[in-house]
């Protein structure tokens, strides 16, 4: 009956080798396909090259009109809560993202178009995939936010579910929107506050005071 | 069917359609019911998995779905959990019932003392009866691993997200820190496991059953031993499994999982894994990675249950020596 032993090591090893390499072709593959989620602001801060914390409105409808990905990009007059500027447009990616893009203190935000959607702008887990991990986590009323600091990003991520202030954060999670913070202006006079926030730990629960 | 031919001789000369005491076996066993009793069972097997599935998927729209978080599963994960683990109770059950009622069966028909005397007769019996289990339960041994397969497959699939760093993201402050390299052998490990856990579960069962059958050699005791047997390995399935689920399906928040400690989460989820469901609940990616982050040491879970796969393939082994230590035994005058 040793014999049986034997074949069943002999199939878990060949079993166990096709599927490992079996892991990191499927890993391999992910990463030569183009995910079609919606792109992050870069280091400079720049979303697809456009600096809108430099552009006033005229110019940002202008520019997004213009780029290839873009389609129905408006200045959105009626909607101004606290004076915002704000425009909206449909990013073409995997699938037609409706968007809305104001202006606030030293920052712009893309966020999705509330009005027409509850789908994401992205997943968390593609955001993180190119940002890599957020340096601060800290939570909001009903969102996480994640801090890239260096970045001056935040991304504003609605989890599963929230209870008595613990979370789960998942690659799952819907953003639902992204600000970026201009760089350092002379003279402004302004200070951001930054609510307590915690260092990144990976996926899984966190426990907010 | 050469392809079918070169995989039967890498089998042992016992366990090989074509040896003549486990091809007799079949034969037997295939004329001990009518054909159309053959036909009536499975058709009955069919409709019965069928409902359980129209069930399992009605309970899945009322968001009920038996054992799973629902969060983390997809719908054909949620909906096919509770038919493939009942069938997974019913194959391991029907696995002990086929083998332990071998001696007193042959007793009966006046073979067991010349099948006994034959040069290494108790022995071949014995082999060649745990291997017909493999094939008389070949149908429902199918209906197992098929859709494991094609989780695993979906697994796969699940792993291409976030442009291929799904498993990167993942291993992202666990603990302990394990490198992507060895990341992806725990993960492959157990996709092995959990492949061949129910072939490794039966056979344990099915030399439990021998043992069983060389031990109480009256069929009346031997069928009140084996109701007390499966009565205690379905309390222990249990356990297992309400072991796991609270370390799964819970919020790691709360105060209940407060008072688990790490090592016995892990334990939970080791149990869950193996005596359990046999891994079915972790061919989910995302449930799988739940318990790398939630729980220390949860990566290795993989390579923990590959292991105790082979310490359970250790002991029926040793079941299996003892059976035909027993059978080979001359009788008490």
């Amino acid at each position: 009956m040793r014999l049986i032993t034997g074949i069943l090591v002999v199939a878990a090893l060949i079993l166990w080798t096709f599927l490992a390499f079996a892991v990191g072709g499927a890993r391999r593959i992910g990463q030569q396909r183009d995910s079609g989620a919606f792109p992050v602001p870069s280091e400079s801060g720049c979303w697809e090259g456009l600096c809108f914390y430099q552009m006033e409105r005229a110019a940002a409808v202008q520019a997004l009109e213009a780029h290839p990905a873009v389609r129905d990009a408006a200045y959105v007059p009626e909607l101004q809560p606290g004076g915002y500027d704000l425009i909206e447009f449909h990013y073409q990616g995997r699938q037609d993202a409706p968007v809305m893009l104001y202006w606030s203190t030293h920052s712009y935000t893309l966020t999705r178009d509330w009005r027409l959607t509850t789908d994401p702008l992205l997943r968390l887990g593609d955001a993180l995939a190119v940002l890599g991990p957020p340096e601060r986590v800290s939570l909001s009323v009903d969102y996480v936010l994640l801090d890239y600091p260096t970045r001056r990003l935040s991304l504003m991520v609605l989890p599963a579910a929230i209870i008595a202030g613990s979370v789960r954060v998942s690659p799952g999670d819907a953003v639902i929107s992204l600000q970026v913070v201009a760089p350092d202006i002379a003279n402004s006079g302004d200070t951001i506050y930054y609510p307590p926030t915690f260092a990144w730990e990976g996926f899984g629960a966190y426990a907010f005071p | 069917m050469r392809l079918q031919h070169y995989l039967y001789s890498q089998f042992p000369v016992w366990a090989q359609p074509t040896n003549p005491i486990l091809r007799y076996m079949l034969q037997r066993a295939e004329r001990q019911r009518h054909r159309f009793a053959r036909w009536f069972l499975r058709l009955a097997g069919l409709a019965l998995a069928g409902w359980l599935v129209a069930f399992s998927y009605q309970t899945y729209q009322r968001g009920q779905s038996f054992g799973v978080s629902e969060q983390g599963e997809s719908a054909l994960f949620s909906v096919f959990y509770l038919p493939l683990l009942l069938a997974q109770v019913f194959t391991l059950a029907a696995a002990l019932v086929l083998t332990s009622n071998m001696v007193s069966n042959e007793r009966q028909r006046g073979t067991w003392e010349a099948v006994k005397i034959t040069s290494h007769g108790a022995e071949m019996t014995i082999r060649a009866r745990w291997a017909a289990v493999f094939y008389q339960l070949r149908w429902l041994l199918l209906f197992l691993i098929v859709p494991r397969v094609a989780f695993v497959g979906q697994m796969l699939v699940d792993l291409t997200d976030y442009q291929g760093y799904h498993l990167d993201l993942y291993i992202t402050g666990i603990t302990p820190h394990v490198s992507l390299e060895v990341a992806v052998l725990l993960l492959a490990a157990l996709m092995t496991a959990a492949l061949l856990l129910p072939l490794v579960m039966i056979g344990l069962n099915a030399s439990i059953g021998l043992l069983l059958s060389t031990i109480f050699t009256k069929r009346a005791i031997t069928i009140v031993a084996q109701v007390v047997i499966l009565l205690l390995e379905f309390v222990f399935f249990l356990s297992a499994l309400s072991a796991g689920w609270s370390v799964l399906n819970a919020d790691p928040i709360t105060q209940i999982a407060a008072d688990t400690t790490m090592s016995q989460k892990w334990t939970s989820l080791l149990l869950m894994g193996t005596l359990g469901d046999q891994g079915l609940r972790f061919l989910n990616l995302q449930t799988f990675f739940q318990a790398w982050t939630d729980v220390n040491n949860g990566v290795l879970i993989g390579a923990a249950m590959l292991v105790v796969m082979l310490l359970l393939a250790g002991l029926t082994n040793t079941l299996l020596w003892w059976s035909v230590r027993r059978a080979s035994r001359p009788e008490r005058e």
